[in-house]
C-alpha cells in the first residue's frame, strides 16, 4: 500500500465515563469528521452510563434493581438487547457469567474489610438471588422484571464492552474506516489501520500490560477488525488459608475466583470479548479453551501473574483464524503501538 | 492531553472500581430506603390512565425525549414519524406493538385515529404549522422549545390551544429540574439571596474541537437515505440544509432561540417578570461557512425594577460551558443543568441556620452545592455541603441529565389527565420567545429595543 496515499489526520479524544477514561482514536482525511464523530461516539458512551449505570439512580438498571420485584419495570429497547447479550453469554458459559451476581461480590467485599470469610449462611442466602433465572425480559413491551428484590443486576463486567461497541457504530456511521476505542485498558475495539504503520502491518498492535507491573507489556499481537477484553483482578485481593482470591465471584459457587492469572479475550465485538474474559477468569483454562473453540473468531490468553514482573507470563489457549501466529509481534519491536504511543505521552 | 488521566492503567482502574463499590454500599442503603416511596409511585402508576401518543421528530432530542417519554407510567407510543428512515426505525423500537413509521406527519394524523397527544422535536420551523395541524386532529401537543418562529406564529398556536382547550406545553425543561425547582423556592421562599439585580449567563461551545458545537454536522451514509422528494416537501433546500437547519434562518433563529431562550426563561420565571428592552450585538466572525445566523452573540435585557440579564454564547471557546449566575445582595447562586452553587457576600442580612455547616471556599466564600433530595428539616436546606464539615443532609446520589425532560413528560401526561396548566405554557414560552426575537431585532440594528406590553398578550 502507497503509504503517501494514507496521508491522513489522526484525532484523539478522551472522556471520563463509567468509572474509567474513555479514548477515541479516529484516523481519515477529513478533520472535522473525524472530530465530529469522535465526539458523538464518546457521548454515546457517556448516555449508555446514564442508562446502564447502577451507580445512577435514574438509569435503567437502577430502576429495575429499585422496583423490579415489585412490577415490570420500562426501560430503553437497548438495555434490553444488553441483558439479552448478558444472558446468552450466561447460557453459552455454564452460568459462569452472571450480571446478577453482585450480591455475592459484595458480601465478600464486606467480610473482607473485617479480616474474614462470609458465613455459609449467608453465602446461600446471596445464591438464592443470584441468576439470570431471575431476571424476566419482555421485548415487545421493552419490560424487565425480576423474581426477588434481593436479585440486582450490575452491568460492570459488560457495559464497557457495550459502550466500546456502540462508540465504534457512530464512528463507522460517519465512515470512519480506520479507529479506535479504548475503555481504559479492559476493553478495546479496531477497525482498519493505525497510520503510519509499516505497508506488511495490518491493523492495530495491541500490548496488553503486564499485570503485575502495569508500565510493562506481556505480548504483543495485531488486530485490524476486532475487539479486545481484559479481565484480572491484582486488587481487593483475600488471602485465605494460603490462597490468594480476587474480588470475581463464581456465581455459581459462590466462592471467589483465585487470583493468580488474568484472562484476555479478542472477539469480533467488546460486549463479548469484555463478558468472556470474566467469565473465563471463572471457568479457568480447560474448560475456557473447549468453549471458545465453538465460538466463531473468539481467541483466548491466559496470563499468569507470579509474583514479579518477569514471571508473569501470557499463554493462548486458543487462537480462532482472526488472530494467525503471524498476527503476534515481537513484545519489543517497532511498530506503532497504542500502548506505547500512550506511554510515551505520560 | 491530560497528563494524569493517561496514567490510567488496569490496576488503578481496579482501585477506582473499589472506591466504587465502596460508593455502591450506601447508595444501595439509600436505595432501599428510596424502594418504599418508588413502590407507592410506582403501583400508583399501575392505576394511572393510558395516553396514546404519537412522536415526531426523531432526532438528537427527539431521541432523549422518546426514551423519556416512553417510561412514564401510562405512556402508550403508537406511532412515530421521521422523514429519515434510519430515526424512524430507530422510534419504532420504542413503540407498543403494532405501531406505525410515517414519513409524513400529516398521513400519521389522518391515519391514527387512537391518538391523543402528540410530542414536536422537529426543527424551530415546522413547529406552527404542525402544531395547528395536531389541534385540527384534536391532540395535545408538547412541543419543543422555541416556541415557533416569529411571533404571529407564536400567538396563533396559544390562541389555537385556548380555543381548542388543548394542553400546549413547550420544552423549557429547567421548568421540571428538581435542580430548578429547589432554586426557584431558594430565591422566592427562603429569599436567601436578598435582592437580585443582575443576572449573567453563558452558553458557550468549541466548534472547532467540535463540528457538531457550530452547528456543522458532516453528513453521513444514514443521512443519505432521506428521499430528495420529502426533503423539498418538507421545505428544505437540501440535504445539507435538513442536517444543519439551525444554520439558516428559514428554518432557524439561531443561538438566541435555541440556547438563549432556556436560560431567559429562567431568569422570567425565577423573577416573575419579563423583560422590556434588550440590546444585543452578534456577528458572524468565525465560522464563514454559508451560514445566515450569528456565531457569537452578547445580549443584555433590562427588567422592570432594574433588574439586568446579561448573557453570551460563543462558539470558540467553552470553558465553564453553560449556566446562570444569580447576583443579590446577600448570596450569590450559580446554577446549571448539573446542580448549583451558592456564595455569600460578606455580612448578609438576612443569616441561613444551615449555612453555618459549609466550609468556605473560593476567594473566602462559603460554598453550599444544591441538592433537591436533601430532607428538608429546620437546620437543613436544600443544599448539600461542599466539603466534609458538619453532618450530610440527604444522600449524594447521580441523576442522568435527561431526568428533567421525562419529569417534564410526566407533567405534560398529567395535564392531559386533569385539565391542569403547564408549568411550560403557552404565555410562559411567549414570553421567552419575544425576548429572544426582540433580541435577535437588536442585534440586526446594533442598538437598544424596547419590547411593547403588547408583544407578550395573546
Amino acid at each position: 500500500m502507497d503509504l503517501s496515499m494514507r496521508a491522513q489526520t489522526v484525532h484523539r479524544l478522551t472522556r471520563r465515563a463509567m468509572n474509567c477514561e474513555f479514548e477515541a482514536i479516529t484516523a481519515g482525511p477529513d478533520e472535522d469528521r473525524l472530530a465530529a464523530a469522535a465526539h458523538e461516539a464518546l457521548d454515546e458512551v457517556e448516555r449508555l452510563e446514564f442508562r446502564l449505570s447502577c451507580f445512577v439512580d435514574t438509569s435503567d438498571i437502577a430502576r429495575i434493581n429499585a422496583t423490579g420485584a415489585i412490577e415490570p419495570v420500562r426501560v430503553s429497547p437497548e438495555t434490553i438487547e444488553v441483558l439479552q447479550v448478558a444472558r446468552e453469554v450466561c447460557q453459552a458459559t455454564d452460568d459462569a457469567f452472571d450480571v446478577t451476581a453482585g450480591p455475592l461480590t459484595r458480601l465478600w467485599r464486606d467480610w473482607r474489610e473485617i479480616g474474614r470469610r462470609p458465613e455459609r449462611r449467608l453465602l446461600r442466602q446471596a445464591l438464592n438471588h443470584v441468576g439470570m433465572h431471575h431476571v424476566h425480559l419482555d421485548p415487545e413491551q421493552n419490560t424487565v422484571w425480576l423474581d426477588h428484590a434481593g436479585t440486582q443486576i450490575d452491568l460492570g463486567a459488560i457495559g464497557k464492552g457495550c459502550a466500546v461497541d456502540a462508540a465504534m457504530d457512530v464512528l463507522k456511521r460517519y465512515g470512519i474506516t480506520d479507529a479506535a476505542i479504548c475503555g481504559a485498558d479492559s476493553s478495546m475495539r479496531v477497525i482498519g489501520t493505525v497510520p503510519g504503520t509499516l505497508p506488511d502491518r495490518k491493523g492495530w498492535a495491541f500490548r496488553p500490560r503486564n499485570p503485575v507491573d502495569t508500565s510493562l507489556h506481556v505480548s504483543a499481537f495485531h488486530l485490524s477488525d476486532g475487539a479486545v477484553g481484559m479481565s484480572a483482578q491484582h486488587e481487593q485481593n483475600y488471602l485465605y488459608r494460603g490462597q490468594l482470591l480476587g474480588h470475581i465471584v463464581d456465581p455459581r459457587t459462590g466462592w471467589p475466583v483465585p487470583a493468580d492469572f488474568a484472562t484476555l479475550v479478542v472477539a469480533p465485538t467488546a460486549i463479548e470479548a469484555d463478558a468472556l474474559a470474566t467469565a473465563f477468569m471463572v471457568l479457568g483454562p480447560e474448560r475456557s479453551a473447549e468453549l471458545a473453540q465453538l465460538h466463531h473468531g473468539v481467541s483466548v490468553a491466559f496470563i499468569k501473574c507470579g509474583q514479579t514482573p518477569d514471571e508473569a507470563q501470557l499463554t493462548w489457549i486458543v487462537r480462532s483464524e482472526d488472530l494467525p501466529a503471524e498476527a503476534e509481534l515481537e513484545a519489543t519491536g517497532r511498530e506503532t503501538d497504542l500502548n506505547q504511543e500512550r506511554r510515551s505521552e505520560e | 492531553m491530560n497528563r494524569s488521566n493517561r496514567k490510567l492503567g488496569r490496576r488503578q482502574f481496579l482501585t477506582e472500581s473499589a472506591a466504587a463499590a465502596a460508593a455502591f454500599t450506601a447508595a444501595f442503603h439509600a436505595m432501599q430506603a428510596q424502594a418504599a416511596e418508588e413502590k407507592a409511585v410506582k403501583l400508583a402508576g399501575k392505576n394511572v390512565e393510558p395516553i396514546n401518543f404519537a412522536m415526531v421528530g426523531i432526532g438528537n432530542q427527539g431521541s432523549m425525549l422518546i426514551d423519556q417519554a416512553t417510561k412514564q407510567p401510562g405512556a402508550v407510543l403508537k406511532a412515530v414519524c421521521d422523514i429519515r428512515p434510519g430515526q424512524a426505525e430507530f422510534g419504532l423500537k420504542y413503540a407498543v406493538k403494532g405501531a406505525k413509521a410515517y414519513d409524513n406527519y400529516e398521513e400519521m394524523l389522518e391515519k391514527e385515529k387512537n391518538l391523543q397527544a402528540v410530542i414536536l422535536a422537529t426543527p424551530l420551523f415546522l413547529h406552527n404549522k404542525m402544531t395547528l395541524a395536531a389541534f385540527n386532529a384534536g391532540l395535545h401537543v408538547y412541543c419543543e422549545k422555541m416556541m415557533a418562529i416569529n411571533l404571529e406564529q407564536c400567538k396563533e398556536m396559544a390562541r389555537a390551544a385556548k380555543a381548542g382547550k388543548k394542553v400546549l406545553q413547550f420544552g423549557h425543561h429547567r421548568h421540571y429540574d428538581p435542580y430548578y425547582r429547589t432554586a426557584d423556592m431558594l430565591i422566592n421562599q427562603e429569599q436567601a439571596l436578598g435582592t437580585v439585580s443582575h443576572v449573567r449567563s453563558q452558553w458557550n461551545r468549541n466548534g472547532r474541537a467540535n463540528p457538531s458545537s457550530r452547528w456543522s454536522r458532516p453528513i453521513t451514509d444514514a443521512d443519505k437515505r432521506v428521499s430528495e422528494d420529502l426533503i423539498k416537501k418538507n421545505g428544505f433546500k437540501d440535504l445539507e440544509h435538513l442536517i444543519n437547519w439551525r444554520l439558516y434562518k428559514a428554518y432557524s433563529r439561531g443561538l438566541t432561540a435555541e440556547l438563549l431562550s432556556h436560560q431567559v426563561d429562567v431568569v422570567n420565571w425565577f423573577f416573575r417578570t419579563r423583560p422590556i428592552g434588550v440590546m444585543g450585538l452578534g456577528g458572524i466572525d468565525t465560522w464563514k461557512d454559508g451560514r445566515e445566523v450569528y456565531d457569537n452573540i452578547q445580549v443584555i435585557f433590562v427588567y422592570p425594577k432594574g433588574l439586568k440579564f446579561q448573557f453570551q454564547a460563543i462558539t470558540t471557546n467553552q470553558f465553564d460551558s453553560f449556566y446562570e449566575q444569580f447576583m443579590g445582595t446577600d448570596r450569590t447562586l450559580v446554577l446549571s443543568t448539573g446542580g448549583g452553587q451558592l456564595y455569600h457576600e460578606p455580612n448578609p442580612e438576612k443569616a441561613v441556620p444551615w449555612e453555618e455547616h459549609a466550609r468556605r471556599t473560593r476567594n473566602g466564600q462559603i460554598s453550599l452545592v444544591l441538592n433537591p433530595l436533601a430532607s428538608p428539616s429546620p437546620d437543613s436546606a436544600p443544599w448539600a455541603l461542599d466539603g466534609c464539615m458538619g453532618p450530610p443532609v440527604g444522600p449524594k446520589q447521580r441523576k442522568s441529565p435527561f431526568y428533567a425532560y421525562g419529569c417534564a413528560i410526566n407533567s405534560f401526561f398529567d395535564c392531559i389527565r386533569t385539565g391542569a396548566e403547564p408549568a411550560c405554557s403557552a404565555q410562559v414560552a411567549l414570553n421567552a420567545a419575544v425576548a429572544c426575537i426582540r433580541a435577535d431585532e437588536a442585534m440586526e440594528k446594533k442598538g437598544y429595543v424596547e419590547i411593547p406590553a403588547s408583544d407578550y398578550e395573546l
